[in-house]
């Protein structure tokens, strides 16, 4: 591809990224209304709320950093959606390929974290500091299963033979995981893809208690618009990589399609992929847990999960082995 | 496990929330209540009250012999003496819904109705000085707390 | 130690009161709390007006726990007007006691849900706790603040039809509480979330003399239906619930509340069973004439202290009334969460910062009924002129809002 295809491509899928968080924030609002039994608002509550959002003054705390309070709901916002550049959609591949794309992926979603948590440092008051700083320690516990269950993947496909680089997450969109592995990797398997699922609703702070309203409270204005679209846009994210790792898989290929037909088939069966996850880890999942003080959930991802990822790690090994 | 079946279940059961008036808030609700009142649009209605309900004051100013029992038992200073003395006002928009003064009512001409909307622009129109003969219950939708006696 | 000292605004413990924290990182090494922002003035201006009309104020003081305030009242005004209630009124104010403590307990639960972030479950919770408000709006007229307490009786009185209304209530809920419990009792989200969150071992617990179920979940047998029963109490089995029963054990936190208010829910069901079945006939009010009634009001004189067993504990009324008016002298109330709430800066102590809403809201706090007991300081009051609602045009409308 040129240069010239290539950005357009990349502020299209952008575009069509955010457009479809918002949709999916909207169904995810009222799927919740429907377990709550209520109404709940309609679907593009998520769009009025932007244009509400846009529309307010955005205020700049008198102690704040100013270009580090009101940029890091940008920069965490834009990091989020640079990540659909590395994920493969159905079967067009990634607009930006790369040998380490799935590792990038991962530290984009980091740094839109960290983005947010910088941003609502420079705000200056001890609250949102509490907030952030809980919301750091949450996303340090997460980090560690994480990168157990990047690594075991991308080892257990370099050493099964998966054809591509290891950490590429077109590897894993090529050849399903589940074709190359045996009764314990499945298991293994099963497990490991267990584990990414309960990290998503974290990520997603649906199960933390934030008792000052979490990290994005002095935030106004557009800067909350920015930093609720990154958390959006990186719950996102996050489902469509758990779809390419786990989840991958092409309708169009099934119904024999060619051309034209197979990637608009398999690009609409990957969001439908990724709304089932959402549904599931997001609206499910953080209905099903509640709330949990930020501590119990460190240890509870830095410990319990992590120690599941290690036992998927080890089923791994023992199916390369055997 | 119990919990997910409790949810799912609960998912799937009817919903709670009676949208009313409408399932989504209009840009104006006067608008649209206007438009409802010229039949161009169809209204949720209220829940059916039970007919004990405590609403409005009603008051039948006709049989009221003026003896001044229920300003001294209203809590809110709702009731007030008439112009000429001889009966009494209601001002709804003090009024508690406690009911004391239709217990101490000796010619019952007092009685609780069960109409609960009343939100008004207009404050003059929230002062009952009449409210025309009661229909205890069994006439009408009108309760009085006689039949529980 | 670096200790931080942070002012929690209502958002941080969703209740109106003002917590400062003094925190270590994120654990809570001192809490201060102070009360006040509710005070509404209640006691001043229920001594100005008659007795009458301090009934319904009592009413109001509170929405959850308005029977038992309003109750506890009336039986102080009866106790020294001498007036004896009838059996059938102590039955069905003993009834209204009970569903009031559905009533709040299934708010409570809710509440808990909420702050647990389990709004699905609030939502299941609530939609339970319809049931007995619809009850209670088929038997009285309204939800809340329902008003069934009168001097000498209850201003309702129940037919057949009602009766059965109120098995077929218990019915439903004893079909409905099973799996509800088994969500929130057996289930281990709550259990992660709320076991060994505010602790409060048994000995402490008598030191600070808390009561209600706060006292009972941590293993006391404290309840003023069973130690001192009154209205129809003493015909029943009130045994105090004890959450060891149940659980093997009781340490005391936030979850062993949780379970001791679903006990007692259930408990409550029993009661109004039994109560049904053996409800005698007869008048609801001792004395029927309002004239009567002023009269023998207006003549008593003297002193009384009433408590009552409110949903969230003891309800404790100290009433003067004056001789030749049906006025009171002096009016001075405890709600059960001025005791309780003796305890919270220990309950608070050594506890993460996102508990602190989970732990004050796990004692049922009533901040509504709780800041009723300041005194009010005399100070010189400013000369103001009364304050005037007119409309627009004329003054015919106008009106004092003095009471
Ligand atoms: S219902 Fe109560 S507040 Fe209303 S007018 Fe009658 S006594 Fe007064
Ligand atoms: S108590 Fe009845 S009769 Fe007496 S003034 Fe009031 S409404 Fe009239």
């Amino acid at each position: 591809m040129s240069w010239g295809t290539k950005i357009v491509a990349s502020v299209a899928l952008m575009l069509l990224a955010a457009l479809i968080a918002l949709i999916f924030e909207g169904a995810d609002r009222v799927i919740q209304a429907r377990i709550q039994r209520r109404l709940g608002p309609p679907l593009s509550q998520p769009f009025y709320d932007l244009v509400k959002l846009f529309a307010k003054e955005s205020l700049l705390p008198s102690d704040a950093l100013p270009w580090l309070f009101s940029g890091g709901p940008v920069f965490a916002a834009a990091s989020a959606l640079t990540i659909f550049l590395y994920i493969p959609i159905g079967s067009l591949p990634p607009v930006l390929a790369g040998g380490g794309d799935f590792l990038l992926a991962l530290f984009l979603m980091f740094l839109s974290s960290f983005a947010l948590i910088l941003g609502a440092l420079a705000g200056a008051s001890p609250y949102g500091e509490i907030d952030a700083k809980k919301e750091l320690d949450l996303i340090a516990s997460c980090s560690v299963p994480l990168s157990v269950i990047a690594s075991s993947l991308a080892w257990f496909a370099y050493r099964q033979g998966l054809p591509g680089a290891p950490f590429s997450l077109e590897t894993f969109v090529a050849k399903p995981v589940w074709s190359v592995a045996g009764w314990s990797g499945i298991m293994g398997l099963i497990i490991l893809a267990a584990a990414f699922l309960s990290l998503i609703p974290a990520l997603a702070d649906r199960v933390q208690r934030n008792i000052f309203g979490g990290s994005s409270r002095h935030f106004s204005g557009r800067t909350l618009l920015l930093s609720r679209l990154a958390r959006n846009f990186r719950t996102l994210a996050f489902c469509s990589v758990f779809v390419s790792l786990f989840f991958p898989g092409s309708m169009g290929r099934f119904l024999d399609l060619r051309e034209l037909a197979l990637f608009s088939v398999d690009f609409l069966f990957f969001w439908v992929k990724v709304f089932l996850v959402q549904t599931v880890a997001v609206t499910w999942g953080g209905a099903f847990l509640g709330r949990f003080k930020n501590s119990r959930l460190s240890s509870f991802y830095g410990v319990a999960v992590t120690g599941v990822a290690l036992a998927g790690l080890l089923l791994l090994f023992l199916d390369a082995r055997l | 496990m119990s919990t997910l079946f409790f949810l799912l279940r609960q998912a799937c059961r009817k919903r709670l929330t009676n949208l009313f008036p409408f399932p989504h808030m209009p840009e104006s609700l006067i608008e649209a209540l206007h438009v409802v009142q010229e039949g161009g649009m169809e209204m949720n209605r209220p829940l059916p009250t039970p007919p004990s309900l405590w609403g409005k004051v009603a008051y039948n100013r006709e049989r009221c012999t003026g003896c001044g029992n229920c300003l001294e038992r209203c809590p809110s200073g709702a009731i007030e003496p008439s112009a000429d003395k001889k009966k009494v006002e209601i001002d709804i928009a003090f009024c508690c819904f406690c009911g004391r003064c239709v217990d101490s009512c000796p010619v019952s001409a007092l009685a609780m109705s069960d109409e609960f909307l009343c939100s008004s622009l207009d404050r003059r129109e929230m002062r009952l000085a009449d409210s025309g003969p009661l229909r205890l219950s069994g006439e009408g939708d009108l309760w009085s707390l006689e039949r529980k006696r | 130690m670096d200790v931080l000292t942070l002012p929690l605004n209502p958002s941080g413990s969703l209740e109106p009161l003002a917590i400062t924290v003094s925190l270590d990182g994120d654990r809570i090494v001192d809490a201060r709390i102070r009360h006040g922002a509710l005070h509404r003035g209640i006691e001043e201006m229920a001594l100005h007006w008659n007795l009458f009309q301090v009934l319904p104020l009592a009413e109001r003081i509170c929405g959850f726990c308005s029977l038992s305030n309003a109750l506890t009242f009336a039986r102080a005004v009866e106790t020294i007007a001498g007036i004896v209630v009838p059996p059938r009124a102590r039955y069905l104010r003993t009834l209204f006691l009970e569903l009031e403590r559905i009533s709040s307990h299934f708010l409570w639960l809710a509440t808990a849900c909420h702050i647990a972030g389990h709004e699905a479950l609030m939502m299941a919770v609530l939609s339970l706790r319809e049931r007995v408000l619809d009850m209670l709006e088929g038997l009285t007229g309204k939800r809340s603040n329902c008003g069934v307490a009168a001097f000498g009786g209850t201003r309702v009185n129940l037919d057949d039809a009602d009766i059965k209304a109120l098995e077929e209530m218990i019915a439903f809920y004893r079909r409905e509480l099973p799996p509800l419990q088994e969500v929130l009792v057996e289930g281990p989200l709550l259990r992660f979330r709320l076991q060994g969150v505010g602790v409060l071992p048994k000995e402490v617990a008598v030191r600070h003399g808390v009561v209600g179920p706060v006292a009972r979940a941590s293993g006391l047998y404290v309840d003023l239906r069973w130690s001192s029963p009154y209205e129809a109490y003493g015909d029943f089995d009130v045994q105090p619930r004890q959450v060891s029963d149940l659980m093997g054990r009781s340490r005391g936190d936030a979850f062993d509340r949780m379970v001791l208010r679903i006990m007692e829910l259930r408990q409550s069901l029993e009661i109004i069973e039994t109560l049904l079945q053996g409800i005698p006939g007869g008048n609801v009010l001792a004395v029927k004439k309002d004239r009567r009634l002023a009269a023998l009001l207006r003549d008593a004189e003297g002193r009384a202290l009433v408590s009552v067993e409110g949903p969230r504990g003891e309800s404790l009324q100290r009433v003067t009334l004056c001789r030749g008016k049906i006025a009171l002298s002096s009016w001075t109330l405890r709600s059960a969460t001025y005791v309780n709430a003796s305890s919270w800066p220990l309950l608070l102590r050594g506890e993460e910062l996102s508990d602190v809403a989970l732990i004050i809201n796990s004692t049922d706090p009533c901040i509504a009924c709780t800041e009723r007991l300041f005194p009010l300081r005399p100070s010189p009051v400013p000369e103001m002129a009364p304050l005037r609602l007119s409309s627009a045009e004329d003054g015919e409308a106008a009106k004092e809002v003095a009471p």
